[in-house]
Parts: structure tokens; sequence; C-alpha cells
């Protein structure tokens, strides 16, 4: 605006000083802004094109140090044997399940946590708000042996000591290794990051204007109807967003699942031994090289389906933050 | 008619505690509870039990074991705060730098966003820790042996030459190798202070211009004070991270303790390390909320 009011005034000749300096340095900014995007974005996609580049490869190219990105000899051969020794559509399904349950219920559940704590007041918010930071700021290294426990010898508050007591033997039921171990938690508002996911609700919720709320009390809307029929669809964005968060972290998830999960039941775990599973069928042809690609398509394959689903949410992802409004 | 006698708000406060109830029985059964027993096995020794562990009460001993007859773990917990320190800083600053300049108007915008979003559904897994793996593998089989994924040498001779003092240039070594895990370690910083940089109206930044503010003025009296919230946030959340990262040493530490089935320790050691987190983030809390409300 302010440039064209200028050059139409003062006609071209008589051009302010600053004109010529001023369109430098923008060509200058513009140089540099893209070269520093590009750069950092090669370190974010290097891992990826790494996986690919090497995943790729015929083994007739491990050894050619001409070979640096394209490969000249392509093949899946690394891929099949991925696939086979991850179990990878067996294993697949099962942290499918995990995932999308899981987080479908954490985000039903923590939503109605948030909508609890930012629509009606009662003794002990204040205190429940606090514990709510707490549990996301205690690490889950603390909790976790005696979590392992919780699960291990499963017994809601001593209903299973309680049966003992009358019949006599162990009622103690055996939660490690199944999928309660992501949907229990999940069911009761304590599941991955879940602390985290009640403040986002809590704050979209107090975003939402009460007006809404009265009429449909007017109305005569049970407290229930009013939250499912009208505050729910209303705040679909955020769902969505604590939906994707919550599959991607459950997806992801090595650490927890490591603990309560044996085996190579969910891919993250699968993947953590591949290396070792491979090793076992590689041995006898003795070549460390294809161990490591073989590792390197298994992660490809992990995270394909998580690529999938970012690409396809990517605005969930990269808008919606913004209307959640995770700031006071 | 009985019914009708309890007030409307003691009524609301019911149906509020109803909306809460699973979350607080999670939060007993599975948060708790364990919190609880973690302090107990911190001052017993275990035995496997029927119905769990059998715990024996032997005082302060874990403390002592863990922290005064190996001097490691104590200088382990102390320099894990320095390094908090300087990687809070250096993403907190990094990602806005790197948001001001995505929430620009240029070719490729919204590609770029994304790009600088793939971290968050990637770095949370096992991906990046198999990845340092094996680009480090790789790097053992040549003369140098490397310790992170970019390096940085010509930099540093470089700068040498222009007559900096070693111990700042081996700071700005320690800046650029770590540049990956910098990027890696952003995106929902990144995405957090985008989102507040668009919260911010364009007339606020013509006011300033008419004002005859410099882009430097605009940027710390317009664009600061409207991030800022968003900052302490950014700065919170960046603090949990880093200390509860499993690549962090003290979580290392944690963990093969947990699967040398030390328990007794690792509880000891997790509280210890769990009660500082928290004073450093109250801390922070604190320091920020009080600049803010000025």
């Amino acid at each position: 605006m302010e440039r064209t009011v200028k050059s139409t005034l003062a006609g071209k000749n008589n051009r302010p000083k600053g004109y010529y300096y001023g369109k430098t340095a923008n060509v200058l900014f513009s140089v540099f802004r893209a070269s520093l995007l590009i750069g950092l974005a090669y370190i974010v996609l290097y891992p990826i094109l790494f996986m690919l580049s090497t995943a790729l490869r015929g083994s007739q190219d491990y050894y050619d140090p001409t070979v640096i990105w394209l490969p000249i000899h392509f093949s899946l051969q690394s891929f099949k044997m991925a696939i086979e020794l991850l179990n990878y559509w067996k294993t697949m399904g099962y942290t499918a399940v995990i995932s999308i349950g899981a987080s479908l219920i954490q985000a039903l559940v923590c939503a109605t946590v948030g909508y609890g704590l930012a629509r009606y007041n009662f003794k002990g918010k204040k205190l429940i708000i606090t514990a709510v930071i707490l549990t996301i700021i205690v690490p889950a290294q603390t909790i976790i042996i005696p979590l392992y426990e919780q699960y291990r010898f499963f017994d809601f508050f001593g209903i299973s000591r309680l049966l003992e007591l009358i019949f006599g033997s162990n009622f103690t039921v055996n939660l490690t290794n199944t999928i309660w171990v992501y949907y229990l938690p999940a069911l009761l508002g304590n599941g991955l990051r879940s602390g985290l996911f009640i403040l986002v609700f809590m704050q979209t919720f107090r975003g939402f204007p009460q007006s809404i709320e009265e009429a449909a009390f007017i109305d005569g809307c049970g407290n229930l109807r009013c939250y499912f029929s009208i505050i729910i669809p209303n705040a679909i964005n955020a769902f969505v967003t604590v939906f994707l968060f919550s599959f991607v972290w459950h997806w992801n998830d090595y650490y927890y699942s490591g603990m309560l999960m044996s085996g190579n039941s969910t891919l993250s775990l699968a993947l953590r031994t591949l290396s070792t599973t491979a090793s076992g069928v590689f041995s006898n042809q003795a070549d460390p090289v294809a161990n490591a690609v073989c590792v390197q398509a298994g992660c490809l394959l992990v995270i394909l389906p998580l690529l999938v689903v970012f690409f396809f949410g990517q605005k969930a992802f990269v808008e919606s933050v913004e209307r959640t409004g995770m700031v006071e | 008619m009985k019914q009708s006698k309890m007030t409307l708000q003691k009524k609301r406060s019911l149906v509020g505690l109803a909306f809460t109830s699973p979350w607080i029985i999670g939060f007993i059964f599975l948060f708790f509870i364990p919190l609880i027993k973690t302090v107990f096995y911190s001052f017993s020794s275990i035995d496997m039990g029927n119905y769990g562990f059998d715990l024996n009460w032997v005082g302060f001993k874990n403390y002592r074991v863990t922290f005064l007859e190996d001097p490691n773990n104590l200088r382990m917990i102390i320099s894990s705060i320095g390094n908090v320190i300087v990687s809070v800083i250096v993403i907190v600053v990094f990602s806005m730098f790197l948001a001001i300049i995505l929430n620009q108007n240029f070719f490729g915008r919204s590609a770029a966003r994304v790009v600088f979003a793939l971290p968050i559904i990637i770095a949370s897994g096992v991906i990046i820790v198999l990845l340092k793996e094996n680009v480090l593998q790789q790097n053992m089989g040549s003369t140098e042996t490397a310790t992170t994924i970019f390096q940085s040498n010509g930099v540093l001779d470089f700068l040498k030459e222009m007559g900096l003092t070693d111990k700042l240039v081996y700071f700005f070594e320690g800046l650029v190798n770590d540049i990956f895990d910098v990027v890696w370690r952003s995106g929902i910083q990144i995405i957090l202070f985008l989102s507040a940089l668009q919260s911010i109206p364009a007339s606020s930044y013509e006011a300033a211009k008419i004002e005859g503010a410099t882009a430097w003025e605009s940027f710390w009296f317009v664009t600061f004070p409207m991030v800022s919230p968003f900052l302490l946030v950014n700065i919170i959340y960046t603090i949990i991270d880093t200390f509860t990262n499993s690549t962090n040493t003290v979580m290392q530490k944690i963990f093969s303790l947990v699967s040398g089935i030390e328990y007794e320790q690792a509880a000891a050691f997790s509280l210890v390390y769990f009660i500082l987190v928290l004073m450093v983030v109250g801390l922070v809390y604190i320091i920020m909320n009080k600049q803010l409300e000025k």
C-alpha cells in the first residue's frame, strides 16, 4: 500500500533514498529464510529419507560406496523380511485395536471430566485440578513398579481379597499383557497423558458461551442430554485433536507397554527387538548390514500408518491446537 | 416433594462430581495408591509374595545406598538440572524464532508447516532411538567416533579464527551438534507459538507502524506481550518433556534399576528426582507468573 502511494505521488525518479535499500534487504531476507527453512526441513526429513534410501537397497548396493542416496538396484526384499519378522499384519491389527479403542475412550472420558471441571462448581474442584496437573508432572517411571503390581494382581478396591476370605482361593486377576492395560486407564481418565487432554477440554468448554446450555435447560434438557447432544457436537474440533494425539502416542508408546506387555505384542515392542530377531535369522549369512537394512524397513512399516493418518489429519494437527485454546 | 428441597446449587455440584467421578476413581486407583506405594518401597526391602510384594521396613537404607555409596547418581541428578535449563532455553527460543518465520507469507508455507509438525508423530516413538543407534553404528566404522547425527567441524575452526574464546566455541559446538535434537523436540512448541501468533490482530501491528515503531520495537512491544501466555505453557511443557524424556540419563538409570529388579533403589531414585522436577516446575511457574502479571 505504502509503496504504491509513494511511487504514484513522487514518480519513479524521485523515489526516497531507502527504497532500493529496502528492496534489496527484502530479497536478501527471502533468500536467507528459504535457505534456513530448507536446511532445517532437511534435518526433519533426514531420518525418513535415510530409512527409505536404506530399505530400498538390493543386496548388491550394501557395500557400494557410490550409492549415497539413490539405490542402483531397487529391491523390496528387506520389506518382505521385516513383514515376516515383525509378524506385521497381526501385530499391526492388535496395535490398531489398542490405539484406536483406547484413544476413542480416552477422548470421551477426558471430555466428560473436563466438562465437569469447566462448568460445575463443587467442593474440592481446585484440589482436583491441582491433582490433574500433578499427574502430568510425575514421570511414569516413578509409579511404574506399583502400577505393574496393580495390574499383575488386579484387585479392585479389595473385592478379590474379600472373595478370597469367603471362598478361600486366590481371586486376583492378571491383567498384564491384556488389552485392559490400555483400556482401563483410558476408561478411568488416567491413561497416557490424560491430564494434558483434560486440561485441553477444560479450556475448550470454558470458552463456550453459557447461554447455549441455559437455552437447553429452559427447553427441559437434562444435564446428560445437554452434554451429549449440545456440548459434544460443538467441541468436535477438540475431539479430533485429542483423538489424533492420543492415537499417535498410544501407537508409539514403548515404555509403558515394555513394562506391562510381554514379548512382541505391539509394533513398537516388536520393532525394538527386531534387530535381535533378525540377527537370529541372518546369523548363517553373517551379514550385519542386511540386519540393519531390515530394521530400517521395519521402522518405515511401523510409521507408515502414522504418516497416512498424519497427512489426512494434518489440518487438525497443525491448526486445531489453536481452536482448543490451551491458554487461560 | 422431598427431592425438590435440594437447592439448585447443591444439585449442580453433585452433577459436577458425577462428571468427574471416573477420573477420581482412576486417580486413586492408578495414581495415588501407586505413588504412596512407591514411597513405601523406597523405605523397604522387597520380596515377591502372593498378592504382590512383601515389604520389610529398612529405614533410609535405600537412599543411603543410592546417593551416598554411589557418587555418580547424585552427580547425574544435579547435572540433569543444568541440561534441562540449557535445553529449555534453546528449544523455546528456537521454536519461537521458527514460528515467527513460519507465520510470514511466502511460497510453500503450508508445506513447511507440515514438515515441522512431523516430529510430533515420530519423535515420541522407538524409531528415533533406533535411528540414532543405527547412524552411530555406521559412523563407528570410520576413524572418527561420532556422538551426534550432524557434526560441525569446519565451523569451529572458523569461529576460532574469528577470535572467540575456547569456552564460547565449545558452547556453540554443543548447540550445533545438538541441532537434530532441538529441531526434533520443538514440534509442539512451534505449533503452539504459531497459533499464538495467529491470534494477534493485524490492526495492532498497523497501529504500531503508524506510531513509527521499527520491526524490532513492534516485536518487543506487540508480539512478545501477546505471545507470553503461550511462553509459560511452552516453557513448562518443555521442562516436563525434557525431564521425563526416556533418552535422559536419569531416566535410563531408573529403567536399568527396574530391569535389574532393584525396585527399592529405583523407587528412592525416582522419588528424589520427581521432587526435584516438581520444585523446578513450581519455581519457574511462580517466577513467570509474577513476571506476566507485571
